[in-house]
């Protein structure tokens, strides 16, 4: 390997050879390989976090810093665009996680089983893979449109730029990214460090009710375990419930393991435990699964299983926390009403005790001022987001008034006009109207804005456009992937997607309820019959003649209304028809999608993964019909894949800019390591839905031993669910879309996108942002423009990076204490 | 004029808002028990006696947890809750002729646009007194470059002169830092003139090529900082090259 100042001069032009250029070290072996290990580490890390705790993070900053750390402090010869080589493909492999995570778990949550040697998982594996593709090449193009030409911002990726700079900056700037670092870091310990939690002592439980940090349930019912601990017994109820739920594990091995002839015992006996269950869940109401479980097996000494074994959070024993901002105890101050009750303005949960308010993740200015309820001035404790509103300074105001119109006006309006359910307490009103309009109306002018912002976009994407292709025509063939290398990747990537849907537009509906007409179990080799412009599987022959000649039309419908199946758009088309259309439209989506993504990502920070996700599904589940699950979830894994990437992409551009990097060779390594994350992801994903399924409970959601509950994927059932149950509120998306493309024709073209965003965003990140927003106005005008981007910047950036690898820290040692 | 016309947008969207929010909240009276709607939240309120806000539960439970109950606006139920003086419901199906606050979204739908073409003819006429702006002029884009283009002319003669590899780095970090700040960051702002002059489309031709000259100065700046200078002068020549393009694209 050569050390940074290789005297050797460039090969002949061509791609490998540019893309390895020796002069300056960037593209190496050492950081390829460095990059995926880091990638592939997170991912796998980071999948299983954000199946528990709903979030994932992006890593980039760390893999900046790890990047930094190896190459320059043990090999001791990164250089700056090498370092940025790293974190580019680190965060490539690292961030398709969030777009999987966020989707495939749905499938076991409505009941569906991934398994490796069935071909859902690999035809899930394959979409994503083609979205990764399929959103990389798509926003390569819109990389001069973005950068070069609209100069958005991007925040997190400038910081990271900040740290990859900080060697050159001089000693002063250094000092200042690490004092924002450290403060960020300090600033955010107490906020993340309540989520450790130790078993609690008996002796502290008084304690830990009084300061609101466990209800009084988790304190009755963890004295209750230690009484079964002292007394080494359990009431019968729950330790008959343990004992059946073992019974339960062994009937469904042996159902699995059982010869055709004797299924039908294992499968009464099946459900003979589940309805017996059922019956008595109301005796151990309180305790879960788990410690009924523990306790038949601590009464039968199953396993060398103790009394003492009960003491776990896992199954239900008080958890305390570390301390966090909440134990600085600073409460409102008590107002009573006439019977000596605390009124409901300063004890909302009325537990007798006026609310805190500094908690360990926000401070609630707005009560401290006294305002009314409906107005919810909260500023959340998150470095990230300062650190963000600073480096996108003026600009984000907009963002700020989007906040405020939806929480300050949409919302108290809604409230005293009586448009909102009228048992809801004024302090109640946000969370309801986030589900109910904010999202809706919020997604509906992004979705405008950015349509906007393509149309008045189109000349300078057309220069854009025509500079990469003329580019190409020129030795060593510009800076930028050449129109057909990424015309070829968007090819393959399609055909990928199209393959994909036509496999799983083929697929019978009704694998996991069996034969309609028998009730028997069907598999993907039984026939099929059409209905509805879905496949549905019968065992024999004879069901089908039963199906197609003796049910009336009654009751076919009425079979298809309990699978939910309503039709699609695209019912009445032959399947590859249907197949090319969706894929289609899927592709045109993910490249809208990915615009979107990226102008949110470059003027705010933030990504609505979630929300074009959701419409993702919406659309597949219009084309396909509602009974189209996991059609809908294989696009929408694809498409969340390619937003995910999308984003990410454009971001490792803006750093690249920043540092000075050739956008070839980033585009180039980026596109090579794609492939890897969703893989990672799924293959993570298989192995803890194996794992939770092996420890006897579900293979993810509420009751998953791992704790799994994938928060994320919860939401998106709640979507299909209620699409299936015809709840969505178009006219809310279509009216917010058309307001949005208007704001749009006004002021900039963008409007409608940050309006829109921060529409239904938790308004105490908004805020906190819009302090940032407004720091970075006020720095500027007293200290002048140099003097705010020279000394905030890297301060700004610290702020970022600090908050992100405390957090990354603190998740660790949350998953490592189980 | 702006700024009317800003406030009429931003009220314009709030109205628009605020009418959209109504659009699955008919008012009960305008609901037929024909329609077989079915609600989408709570109804009404049954208050305690304490008449503490904690105590009260809703008339119509309907969203229990994740779980939305079907519950139908048949004749039965349009009573119950017209006997207990509900004004609207939230339902699942929108009907333009349940909306009754449709006028305040066209109206909202008239100011946005309104407010858009004030302001339209208001940039058109400012970046009209753009265009006029001379090239020579103080604070100009032509100026920014020119200045840009003599301070990479002067570090390459300096650097010819200096000796010593930190001398070196020192001379070229610290001119491509004064060379960003004192013309590539004012030339950037200067965004409005530009495309008063030359429209998207010929903007987006310069910026492309500043873009790239940029970026040349940004790898010279890393370069040097690694210690790496035949990239780093490499880049500096490059630089300056690509800017003249920008220059030459600037003038048209």
């Amino acid at each position: 390997m050569s050390s940074v100042n290789d005297p050797r001069p460039d090969e002949a032009p061509g791609f490998v050879a540019d893309l390895f250029q020796t002069r300056y070290r960037e593209v190496t072996w050492a950081a390829l390989i460095l990059a995926v290990f880091i990638g592939v580490i997170m991912n796998a890390a980071i999948t299983y976090a954000g199946l528990k705790i709903g979030f994932t993070i992006g890593g980039s900053s760390i893999a900046a810093v790890v990047g930094f750390g190896v190459l320059r402090g043990i090999f001791k010869r990164g250089s700056i665009v090498e370092t940025n080589i790293v974190q580019t493909i680190a965060s490539a492999v690292n961030t398709s996680n969030s777009g999987v995570i966020f989707t495939v778990p749905v499938l076991f949550l409505i009941g569906f089983n991934l398994s490796i040697g069935g071909p859902d998982f690999w035809l899930i594996t394959l979409a994503c893979i083609a979205g990764a593709f399929l959103g990389t090449a798509f926003i390569i193009p819109l990389r001069k449109q973005m950068l070069d030409i609209e100069r958005l911002r991007f925040p997190s990726p400038t910081a990271v730029a900040a740290i990859l700079k900080s060697p050159g900056a001089g000693p002063a700037k250094a000092i200042v990214l690490v004092i924002g670092c450290i403060l960020g870091a300090v600033i955010y310990l107490p906020t993340g460090l309540p989520a450790i939690r130790t078993a609690a002592d008996l002796a502290d439980l008084p304690a830990l009710v009084e300061s609101e940090r466990i209800s009084e349930a988790d304190a009755t019912r963890t004295r209750t375990i230690s009484e079964w601990i002292d007394a080494e017994a359990a009431p019968p109820a729950v330790t008959t419930r343990g004992r059946m739920l073992e019974e339960l594990d062994d009937a469904v091995a042996n159902l699995a393991l059982a010869p055709t002839d004797r299924r039908e015992d294992f499968e009464w006996r099946v459900d003979e435990l589940k309805d017996e269950l059922k019956r008595t869940a109301k005796d151990v109401e309180g305790y879960n699964n788990e410690l009924c479980r523990a306790a038949h097996r601590a009464a039968t000494g199953a396993d060398g299983a103790t009394w003492d074994d009960l003491r776990n959070r896992a199954y239900g024993w008080a958890g305390d926390p570390a301390w966090g901002y909440a134990d600085l105890d600073l409460r409102l101050s008590k107002e009573r009403d006439e019977t000596g009750r605390l009124t409901v303005r300063v004890d909302r949960d009325d537990n007798g005790r006026p609310d805190l308010v500094v908690a360990d993740d926000r401070i609630d200015v707005g009560r401290i001022l006294g305002l009314p309820d409906q107005y919810q001035l909260l500023f959340a404790i998150a470095p990230f987001a300062l650190g963000a509103g600073y480096l996108t300074g003026r600009a984000g105001l907009i963002v700020l008034a989007g906040g405020v119109l939806a929480f300050f006006v949409l919302n108290p309006v809604a409230y005293s006009m009586g448009w909102v359910p009228a048992s809801l307490r004024a302090d109640e009103v946000a969370g309801y109207a986030v589900g109910a309009f904010n999202k809706p109306l919020g997604i509906g002018l992004l979705l405008g804005g950015a349509m906007m912002g393509v149309v008045f976009a189109l000349p300078a994407i057309k220069e854009a456009v025509k500079s990469i292709s003329a580019a190409a025509h020129t030795p060593g063939g510009g800076d930028e992937l050449g129109m057909k290398t990424l015309g070829t990747l968007v090819v393959l990537g399609f055909v990928f997607l199209f393959s994909a849907a036509w496999f799983i537009t083929s697929e019978p509906i009704n694998l996991p309820t069996g034969c309609p007409v028998t009730h028997k179990e069907v598999s993907v080799d039984s026939p099929t019959v059409s209905y509805r412009g879905y496949e549905i599987a019968v065992v024999d022959a004879g069901a089908e003649t039963t199906w197609t000649t003796a049910w009336t039309d009654a009751e076919r419908d009425g079979y298809m209304d309990g699978l939910h199946a309503k039709a699609g758009w695209l019912a009445s088309m032959p399947i590859w028809l249907k197949s090319l259309i969706i894929a289609i439209v899927g592709a045109l989506w993910i490249w809208f999608a990915g615009i979107i993504i990226s102008q949110c990502a470059g003027m705010t920070d933030w990504s609505p993964i979630s929300g074009l996700a959701l419409l993702t599904v919406v659309i597949v589940m219009l084309l396909a019909g509602t009974g189209a699950v996991v059609g809908a979830v294989l696009i929408g894994a694809a498409l969340c894949v390619a937003i995910t990437l999308a984003a990410d992409m454009m971001g490792d551009l803006k750093t690249g800019y920043l540092v000075g990097a050739k956008p070839r060779r980033q585009q180039a390594a980026e596109l090579a390591v794609v492939w890897i994350g969703p893989v990672v992801a799924m293959f993570t994903i298989l192995l803890i839905a194996n794992a939770n399924l092996a420890a006897g409970g579900p293979a993810m959601g509420t009751g998953a031993p791992l704790g799994t509950t994938a928060p994320q994927a919860q939401a998106l059932q709640t979507i299909i669910t209620g699409m299936q149950g015809g709840e969505m509120p178009y006219a809310l998306y279509g009216g917010g879309a058309l307001l949005g493309a208007l704001l749009g024709l006004g002021a900039f073209p963008g409007l409608g996108v940050l309006v829109g965003l921060s529409m239904y965003l938790p308004f105490m990140y908004i805020s906190t942002y819009g302090v940032g927003c407004i720091i970075n106005m006020i720095v500027t005008r007293v200290k002048g423009r140099t003097w705010a981007e020279d000394w905030g910047v890297p301060f700004a950036a610290g702020l970022i990076v600090g908050e992100s690898i405390l957090s990354l820290v603190i998740n660790g040692i949350v998953l490592l204490r189980g | 004029m702006k700024v009317f016309a800003l406030l009429l947008i931003a009220a314009s969207i709030a109205f628009g808002a605020i009418a959209a929010t109504t659009a699955y909240t008919p008012r009960l009276d305008t609901i037929d028990a024909k329609d077989g709607l079915e609600l989408a939240a709570d109804v009404g309120v049954v208050e305690a006696d304490s008449g503490d806000p904690r105590d009260r539960t809703p008339l119509v439970t309907v969203v229990e947890g994740r779980t939305v109950r079907t519950v139908v606006l048949d004749e039965a139920m349009l009573q119950t809750l017209r006997d207990a003086n509900v004004e609207r419901v939230r339902v699942k199906s929108f009907d333009f002729a349940r909306w009754d606050l449709w006028w305040l979204f066209a109206l909202a739908v008239g100011g946005l646009l309104v407010g858009a073409a004030i302001i339209r003819i208001e940039t058109r006429r400012v970046t009209a007194a753009h265009a006029t702006t001379g090239a020579s002029s103080a604070g100009s884009p032509e100026q920014h470059l020119a200045q840009a283009a003599s301070l990479l002319t002067r570090l390459h003669d300096d650097l010819a002169r200096t000796t010593g590899t930190e001398a070196r780095i020192e001379l070229i970090t610290s001119r491509l830092e004064q060379v960003e700040s004192d013309c590539l960051q004012p030339f950037v702002e200067t965004r409005p003139m530009i495309i008063g002059r030359r429209g998207l489309a010929g903007y987006a031709q310069i910026m492309d090529r500043f873009a790239a000259a940029e970026r040349q100065l940004y790898r010279a700046w890393s370069a040097a900082v690694d210690g790496v200078m035949e990239e780093s002068t490499i880049c500096i020549a490059e630089g300056r090259r690509v800017l003249d393009e920008a220059i030459e694209r600037l003038r048209g």
